[in-house]
């Protein structure tokens, strides 16, 4: 009995001293600072982007970091062909760019990039490799669109 | 076997037939499943379907699903199913050519590589023609039978697709002389006792069955299907013609001696609740629009083909079955660009 009013004695000082609580150390949040990858720019998309205005430079880089994010979290499991790819891509542009042919040659200096990087115009399986390669193209337009 | 040659001239005439003794499908001599065995082990594969699982870890795949290789087909080929009634006693090259192209269209949709060439198939063309009628020639299969009369066997037409007639699209043929384009029942009997000749022969060898496997028991059945290896399959039971509210057909007591494919396992809880704990497997029959009924999945959106129906597994259990577990495709397809020309 004595021991109980004892502990019972402490847990009341330490509710009287400690009124809100004790303050853990939290842990320092770890940021992950992400690595720019090592990527060339493509001179062609740069000479015909020199003149962009900002804003759309700003929207180029949104599009296929949008569709470069979504490469990375599909895994090949929806766009499981490059067939499936170019269809996405199609999909994307026709919906997000409101004037097409603003910038001439751009769309054909866009399918290079992406033609140079696979390395085939065959329909292939979007293998961890090709799937990377795709996101490699993309990364080539953004640098090339900043 | 039949020793003639018959024709049937409507659908009607078929059921009559298959249900008054007429034999499309019979049990292969000992020797010729010997050879086919024999085949696949020379070939690396596999002849026991239940192994074949374990070695490529596809054990239990299948296990609680509804798994619809069928749509794989349509996704590709709309309308395909369930083509051409059968005008013969041909069930037998009808039901390993929808096994064949449920494999194939697996493969594609699948985005798998080629096991051999390590490309990606593509899905060949074909024209409307075509793909109404199925898509693939079952006449070049049948061709191959070895005797003048009607019927065959599942294991014979196997052997044939592995090693003289594979895959043959519909179309026209001018180098035979023969246009496959509709299905013709007649073309599926120019050759009979006697063979095809060599000029068949190298046309038929350019888009093989790369290899089959064996299947004897349901867990395998469930589990090839899962992974898009459809099913040939020959017996001699026979279903209703009026599908229940689910899809289902009874067995009757008539017997067909007959073969058909398996296009799809439900392999669901709430349907084996519904059915004394059996799975149901769906049977595409080649007989054309020959059944009635519901054909609506029970708690999906999707339809059954016509002509097919779904059959519990303890009604089918003792048919002879063959996986088709990859198919020599067509070259892969060029893209016509990334997705950017013209829209940026």
């Amino acid at each position: 009995m004595k021991k109980l009013v004892l502990v019972a004695g402490a847990l009341l000082l330490f509710s009287l001293l400690f009124p809100n609580g004790v303050q853990l150390p939290k842990p320092k949040p770890v940021v992950v600072v992400p690595v720019a990858p090592d990527v060339t720019p493509d001179s062609t998309i740069v000479k015909l982007l020199k003149d962009a205005t900002a804003e759309d430079k700003a929207r180029i880089v949104s599009i296929y970091e949008g569709m470069a994010y979504v490469l990375r979290r599909d895994v090949g499991a929806r766009l499981n062909t490059t067939e499936k790819w170019a269809e996405f891509q199609a999909n994307t542009l026709q919906l997000a760019v409101e004037q097409v042919g603003k910038y001439p040659g751009l769309d054909d200096a866009i399918e290079s990039v992406f033609a140079r990087s696979v390395g085939t115009d065959d329909v292939v399986s979007s293998t961890p490799e090709n799937q990377q390669k795709l996101i490699n193209a993309c990364e080539i337009i953004i640098a090339s669109a900043q | 076997m039949s020793a003639q040659e018959t024709f049937f001239d409507n659908v009607f005439d078929v059921v009559a037939s298959y249900e008054t003794g007429f034999v499309g499908a019979y049990a292969p001599a000992p020797a010729q499943i010997e050879q086919f065995r024999m085949f696949i082990q020379e070939q690396g594969g596999t002849v026991d379907g239940r192994m074949a699982c374990q070695q490529y870890g596809l054990e239990n795949s299948g296990k609680g699903k509804l798994i619809l290789a069928f749509m794989e087909i349509l996704k590709l080929y709309k309308d395909s199913l369930p083509g051409p009634a059968q005008g013969r006693g041909d069930c037998v090259s009808h039901s390993s050519k929808n096994a064949a192209l449920g494999t194939m269209c697996c493969e594609i949709t699948a985005g798998k590589p080629d096991p051999i060439s390590g490309k990606l198939e593509g899905a060949p063309d074909v024209s409307d023609a075509g793909r109404l009628a199925g898509v693939l020639s079952t006449e070049a299969i049948y061709n191959w039978r070895r005797h003048g009369g009607d019927g065959w066997s599942c294991v014979e037409a196997a052997n044939v697709m592995l090693k003289e007639s594979g895959l043959w699209l519909r179309k026209n043929y001018p180098e035979i002389d023969v246009d496959f384009t509709q299905y013709s029942a007649r073309n599926a009997g120019i050759y009979g006792s006697r063979t095809p000749p060599e000029s068949w022969l190298k046309i038929g060898r350019e888009h093989l069955v790369q290899t089959a496997t064996e299947v004897e028991d349901y867990d395998t059945l469930r589990d090839l299907l899962a992974n898009g290896y459809c099913i040939s399959s020959c017996g001699g039971e026979s279903f209703s013609a009026e599908r229940d509210e689910f899809g289902a057909a009874r067995r009757t007591s008539k017997g067909w001696a007959h073969a058909m494919a398996y296009l799809a396992v439900d392999d669901r809880d709430i349907i084996k609740e519904k059915y004394d704990g059996d799975p149901l497997i769906l049977v595409q029959n080649s007989w054309g629009q020959w059944n009635d009924g519901p054909r609506r999945i029970y708690k999906t959106e999707v339809d059954i083909p016509h002509g097919a129906f779904w059959a519990r597994w303890s009604d089918i259990k003792n048919r002879y079955m063959i996986a088709f577990s990859g198919v020599n495709g067509w070259p892969p397809k060029k893209l016509k660009n990334y997705g950017a020309k013209g829209n940026i």
